[in-house]
């Protein structure tokens, strides 16, 4: 029976139009936060326009300054370390829709390896189909690298090994062929279901990959899934390198005699990409483990010196103490914290957490005169962090880091319930959640029920019934940062209460009334 | 010397806003979407005299919108389009979020550019900062893997 698909993409166009109007009753931020730039032009929309300016808005990267400078700090060469003139440096943005790396380029040792290119036996007709458009050169393609190692000589850093390539294919022939790379601490399997899973999720979201396909590539195996024209190949190149290719229309012959053509490019003398500082890794890295975007970053911005974890909006100055976070999500709660001071001071960074008490971490010495230390979270909420020298004085203090009182979007609820990873973004509106029908799913090969919670955004996440609906109280605890639960509600339970406010309780009757809601404060009580 | 009217840029960028919008958030999904288009607008608000300037404002604005959303993505997640309000009778059936999600990002706004919003060739090239001809062939040949997509 013929699809009525223009009556149905309308209906869509109408749905969407929902979804962007409820979006856009939040403050900004989605993946991670907007900085000034943007506050600055929405506060003028709102004051040319609306005759408001009040936006709520977390920095990505945000600077703290020092509340009481320390005497006892090495003389820094203000020839090499140029006076701060702020606690944060402004990065440029690109107006264009190619994105260049605004950093100072710093030289690449030779046969360090990079992205990828097709051999020169290429097919004729792929060959000769357009270039992408977004990433036409080097300089745009380092973007998505980082340095993962380097030497220093008088000049500065040589960088040796690079790392990132953050699933996106650096070299494209029209949309018949993509080349990418994975560097870093990844695997063919990983490579391959991050490119695949973008293809398949709507199908297999909360099971487990499907067993790839094994096709050589040379004298290696490669591993490959196949989704309809879309054929997805990645292979181990040498350790710590696996090339991916994203195919259109080729069979898996063709795509084997590709894969063995496809080669390192060759890398230009300098590049300007981030320096990775040898830090735990941290933060949502994907399942290939090897984004650039989480590690606290290194670079020259004309020539100054800089750190920051995000490096999109603004970085940090080495040249005096500093503390600087990244709030990932748009809650406002930081993921992950970072304090430096120019090597010598003795500063130590501590990080008062909720239920954690106070952690010391003392600061590591670069290979570019400042200290590093950093915090990330493992599940309990940054209160406040400070620098201080053995003697207590306090060199930065970020004060109290408080939720966002002002953000409508408390939710989030990620984690794992027997045995099925799930997420909910924690910038979905909680009053559009809703629940529906029962699935099953695999994992481990245990068939487990679940049912789907609806997001606003149309993400969803599998719930799973709990062996015993609980007696009374909170059941169902889903909670990152200690501070947001998705709970079950017991039938004897009648009101939610988060400081005194009474919580949404969301029903389902396919569920067979069961009850359930989402609270943002950290000791809900039940009425 | 050829005067130019002055340009309302509030009046300009309210108009280029709602298609800006349902473009950007078709190709990155709705959060991504909603806050490259508010980085875009506020870029133009901040560069009054490219906008007043641009021979295509709206493309202007996509191509500044599609700069910044790099920094809100995070791996390839999937694009978050929001779910079909359809009766769940078949609910394994492929649905159209996923459909779309598998074609390319042109191809999808074009398609529900076009298709959806009974946009014009013409007015999606605007938007999009493309020919008209490029449009229609990524209308074309997006509904032919939608519907393939859809029916198998």
């Amino acid at each position: 029976m013929p699809i009525d698909l223009d009556t149905r993409l309308a209906d869509y166009a109408s749905t969407i139009d929902d979804a962007i109007e409820r979006a856009d009753s939040r403050p900004m931020a989605a993946a991670s936060s907007s900085g000034r730039g943007a506050l600055v032009g929405l506060a003028a929309v709102a004051v040319a326009v609306l005759g408001l300016g009040v936006f709520a808005v977390a920095r990505e990267d945000a600077g703290v300054p020092a509340t009481q400078p320390l005497d006892t700090l090495p003389a820094v060469d203000p020839a090499a370390n140029p006076p701060s003139t702020g606690n944060v440096i402004d990065v440029p943005q690109s107006a264009s829709d190619i994105y260049v790396p605004p950093w100072d380029p710093i030289r690449i040792a030779p046969g360090t390896i990079g992205w990828f290119e097709a051999g020169d036996d290429l097919p004729t007709d792929i060959a000769s189909l357009p270039q992408d458009q977004t990433i036409p050169d080097d300089s745009t393609r380092s973007g998505f690298f980082v340095c993962a190692s380097w030497t220093v000589d008088a000049d500065g850093p040589i960088c040796n090994q690079l790392a990132g390539g953050n699933g996106v294919e650096q070299v494209t022939f029209g949309e018949r062929l993509g080349v990418g790379v994975g560097l870093g601490d990844t695997t063919p399997k990983d490579q391959l279901w991050n490119q695949a899973s973008g293809s398949l999720w709507a199908y297999d979201a909360f099971t487990d990959p499907p067993e790839p396909t094994i096709i050589p590539v040379g004298d290696r195996d490669g591993y490959s899934y196949r989704n309809g024209d879309d054929a997805y190949l990645a292979w181990e190149y040498e350790p710590g390198v696996v090339v991916w290719l994203k195919g259109n229309g080729f069979s898996d012959d063709e795509l084997s005699a590709i894969a063995e053509g496809v080669r390192p490019a060759p890398l230009p003398a300098e590049l300007p990409v981030l320096l990775r500082l040898s830090m735990p890794s941290v933060g949502d890295t994907g399942p290939g483990g090897t984004s650039n975007e989480a590690s606290v970053k290194f670079g020259y911005l004309d020539g100054r010196p800089c750190v920051g974890i995000q490096m999109y909006e603004t970085c940090t100055p080495t040249d005096a103490p500093a503390l600087f976070g990244a709030a990932v999500f748009g809650d406002g709660i930081f993921d992950q914290y970072a304090a430096i001071a120019p090597t010598g001071t003795g500063l130590t960074l501590e990080a008062v957490t909720f239920g954690a008490g106070t952690e010391t971490i003392h600061l590591t010495r670069t290979d570019f005169g400042f200290d590093l230390a950093v915090w990330e979270s493992t599940g309990s909420r940054l209160l406040s962090a400070q620098l201080v020298d053995a003697t207590g004085m306090v060199a930065a203090d970020t004060g109290e880091l408080a939720v966002r009182p002002t953000d409508p979007r408390p939710v989030i609820a990620e984690g794992t319930t027997n045995g099925i990873d799930w997420i909910v973004q924690r910038q979905d509106p909680v009053q559009q959640a809703e629940l529906t029908e029962m699935y099953t799913g695999q994992s481990d090969g245990v068939t487990i029920p679940y049912c789907l919670l609806l997001s606003a955004s149309g993400e969803f996440a599998p719930l799973c019934p709990p062996p015993d609906p609980p007696a009374s109280g909170l059941g169902i605890r889903a909670d990152y940062h200690e501070t947001l639960d998705l709970v079950e509600i017991a039938t004897d339970v009648t009101s939610v209460r988060c400081d005194g406010v009474d919580t949404t309780i969301f029903m389902d009757d396919q569920l067979d009334g069961r009850r359930f809601a989402v609270v943002s404060c950290e000791d809900p009580t039940r009425a | 010397m050829e005067s130019h009217e002055p340009v309302d840029l509030a009046e300009l960028l309210a108009d280029l806003e709602t298609p800006l919008r349902r473009a950007l958030v078709v190709r990155f999904g709705v959060d991504v979407g909603t806050d490259a288009c508010r980085d875009a607008i506020a870029w133009g608000w901040e560069h009054a005299d490219q906008v007043a300037a641009a021979d295509n404002p709206a493309g202007l604005l996509y191509r500044v919108a599609q700069s910044k959303s790099r920094r809100y993505l995070r791996w390839r997640r999937p694009i978050d389009l929001p779910a079909e309000h359809v009766v769940r009778d078949h609910a394994h059936e492929p649905q159209l979020p996923a459909a779309l999600a598998r074609l390319s990002d042109a191809q999808r706004v074009a398609v529900v550019l076009v298709h959806g919003y009974r946009y014009s060739y013409a007015e999606v090239a605007d938007v999009l900062g493309i020919p008209v001809s490029t449009v229609r062939n990524h209308v074309h040949r997006g509904l032919d893997r939608l519907r393939n997509h859809l029916e198998h």
